[in-house]
């Protein structure tokens, strides 16, 4: 009997073994090639999505199911997508949820809270930046973890410190008439904008 | 009239493609990352809000943002990093390691972290961590990044292309990709080991280790026969020349080199080659003997040639030695089995093979007409012929219906008539299993010779 004359369900069937034995063979190798510090990064962008998406709501909506799943599903996509548009979904959805939560609820509040959610974005921003190009059978040097570590460090310092500064003059806040806090605030954000847009045009100073 | 204007040379050619356009390599250089991006975009969106709303939790969120790209922009490189990739010799053994040097330069005085992707053929197996991996790069410094991975079977193998793509800043800029061309990797054949005692035929050149028909100086008796002035006094049989009362001296058949060529049948590839530590293929069987018989000769001093009976029809020509040796294995490496290849020529081949007195070893899988009658052919012209079965033991044609395993044993049966007719014609048949598995047809061989 010629290949002309194999029924069509025994040529379906030595195709399906073929392309099992070759998926079996592919992830045997790539389970071989797994590089941990890749994973490591990767399992950090999406931890810290889910732990603040988690933290920045109230625990009325972080134990509901349908808020579970968003926000597992968001922080695996930023995880297994970290150069695409899914880890600025992630954060932006956080931020919403916070926004949403601290404007519903009146005792889901203060600084501490929107300081930890923003360590663990940036923390899952930054873990992202770095693995965006590293696939998951990418060797990377200790060296690259260690900086990364070493920069998230000092930035959540500089937050928590940030944090604590905003706690200790909020009393002074509310006595400012809320046009001079307006103009206040907008030329403050005008000024980090312009500090942003500086820092990436000009020349590096070395 | 310059050549460029030269009306014959843009002639349109027979082909209805157009010829594509080479894409031109882009220049490597600097850009943002989608992380810079976001970055910017998630803390100018929170302080716009914080400051339209009154919300200072907001300045809050947006405050490590601001802060970390900053502070990561504040080292901006500007010149990209320089990678060249140096193969070297390009040449390794079947299970050894082929390897590429990458050289990287970073003229910054930044550090940048430097991301290598190499592909290779199917053949060579990259290392953990030497095909795929992320290095950093200190500033004003140059490292050397090694791409490596195992040859796993002969022949003439790609390594590369190599792509080189930089970050710095924490990943907010990146270059654009650089593609290194690879380059081709010859990786030799590990020949099975060979060792045969016998004597071959023909052994008529200068000086070797064959018995040769003529008279020399050796251990071999040839005769006993009168002294004649110039013989060596040494060289008086006293025994025989006591009982004669005449001088007798003993004269010996001298030892001298012979010419082997090795004709392989190069037509048709069968089984499917697992590499070096794998099941043989027809080819790589073929290739493994050769490359064993090869060695064994030329290292002994014999003249040893190869010729090819397929597609491409090479020929090697005939050397001794431990460089001809390593001619032959990098010869032997660039061995291909084309698809759908015209057929050789049996003529043809017996028009190019030197020497009528050389031993000739058809490395051969008897799988086609041609193949058979190339060494009938061979054999009735009065050549020593030496044929060495390489059609490996499992290889069997693919199960179709039930009649396969009947269809395959009549195939196997006609095929053993095929030899037994080989042998009746003088042909010595033997199959391929390694060391000394060719003394009994050689001695058969020279038996012959000097019946």
């Amino acid at each position: 009997m010629s290949d002309a004359q194999r029924g069509l369900f025994e040529a379906m069937g030595d195709g399906l073994r073929l392309r099992t034995r070759s998926g079996r063979r592919r992830a045997a190798s790539w389970l071989r090639r797994l590089a941990p510090a890749a994973v490591l990064l990767r399992s950090t962008v999406g931890l810290s999505y889910f732990i603040a998406a988690e933290v920045a709501v109230p625990p009325q909506w972080s134990s509901s199911a349908a808020y579970l799943i968003v926000a597992a599903a968001l922080s695996l996509t930023a995880a297994l997508a970290p150069a695409g548009i899914a880890p600025l979904a992630a954060s932006a959805t956080v931020i919403a949820a916070w926004l949403i939560t601290s404007s519903v609820y009146e005792d889901h509040g203060g600084l501490w809270i929107p300081a930890a959610a923003a360590v663990l974005l940036y923390a899952g921003h930054s873990a992202a930046a770095v693995a965006q190009r590293f696939r998951t059978t990418t060797t990377v040097d200790s060296e690259i973890v260690h900086t990364w570590a070493r920069h998230l460090g000092i930035v959540a310092a500089s937050t928590v410190a940030f944090a604590g500064l905003l706690a200790l003059f909020t009393a002074y806040f509310a006595a400012i008439s809320p046009a001079v806090a307006v103009g206040v605030g907008l030329v403050a954000a005008v000024t980090v904008i312009y500090v942003l847009a500086r820092s990436l045009h000009k020349r590096s100073p070395r | 009239m310059s050549l460029a204007a030269d009306p014959v040379l843009s002639l349109r050619t027979d082909n209805a493609r157009t010829r594509a356009e080479r894409p031109r390599e882009r220049p490597v250089e600097w850009r943002r990352t989608a992380a810079l991006t976001r970055a910017v975009a998630i803390a100018a969106c929170c302080l716009i809000v914080s400051v339209a709303f009154g919300r200072v939790d907001l300045a809050l969120i947006a405050a490590p943002f601001v802060v970390g790209t900053v502070l990561l922009l504040r080292e901006r490189p500007e010149r990209t990093p320089e990678a060249r990739l140096d193969v070297g010799e390009a040449v390794c053994a079947e299970g050894d390691t082929a390897s590429a040097v990458l050289h990287v330069a970073n003229p910054e005085p930044v550090r940048v972290t430097t991301v290598v992707t190499a592909a290779a053929d199917h053949w060579i197996d990259l290392h953990t961590g030497r095909g795929d991996f992320a290095e950093r790069l200190y500033p004003n410094s140059a490292r050397e990044l090694l791409v490596a991975g195992r040859a796993k079977r002969w022949g003439g193998h790609h390594l590369g292309p190599v792509h080189v793509q930089s970050y710095a800043c924490g990943g907010l800029l990146e270059t654009t990709v650089q593609r290194l061309p690879g380059q081709k990797v010859w990786v030799l054949p590990v020949p099975g080991w060979f060792d045969s005692a016998e004597s071959l035929p023909f052994a008529d050149g200068v000086a070797g280790v064959h018995r040769s028909r003529r008279i020399g100086d050796s251990g071999e008796l040839a005769e006993v026969r009168l002294y004649q002035p110039g013989d060596r006094l040494r060289r008086i049989d006293w025994r025989t020349s006591a009982r004669s009362q005449e001088l007798y001296v003993n004269a010996t058949l001298s030892e001298r080199d012979t010419d082997v060529t090795l004709i392989l049948d190069l037509q048709i590839e069968a089984g499917e080659s697992g590499g070096v530590d794998g099941p043989a293929s027809v080819a790589d069987l073929t290739v493994r003997a050769a490359g064993a018989v090869a060695a064994h000769y030329a290292l002994q001093g014999d003249r040893v040639g190869c010729i090819e009976f397929g597609a491409r029809a090479r020929r090697l020509r005939a050397g001794t030695g431990r460089r001809h040796n390593l001619a032959l294995l990098r010869w032997l490496a660039s061995v291909e089995i084309p698809a759908d290849s015209l057929p050789p020529s049996v003529e043809m081949l017996r028009r190019r093979l030197d020497s009528h007195r050389s031993m000739h070893v058809v490395f051969t899988p008897l799988l086609t007409e041609r193949s058979i009658g190339l060494v009938a052919a061979l054999a009735r012209a009065g050549r020593p012929v030496l044929c060495v079965d390489t059609l490996p033991g499992h290889v069997a044609p693919p199960a179709r219906s039930h009649w396969t395993p009947y269809a395959e044993r009549l195939w196997r049966l006609a095929r053993t008539n095929t030899v037994m007719e080989l042998r009746d014609l003088g042909v010595a048949v033997e199959p391929w299993t390694g060391s000394a598995s060719l003394d009994d047809v050689i001695a058969q061989l020279v038996r012959r010779r000097y019946r």
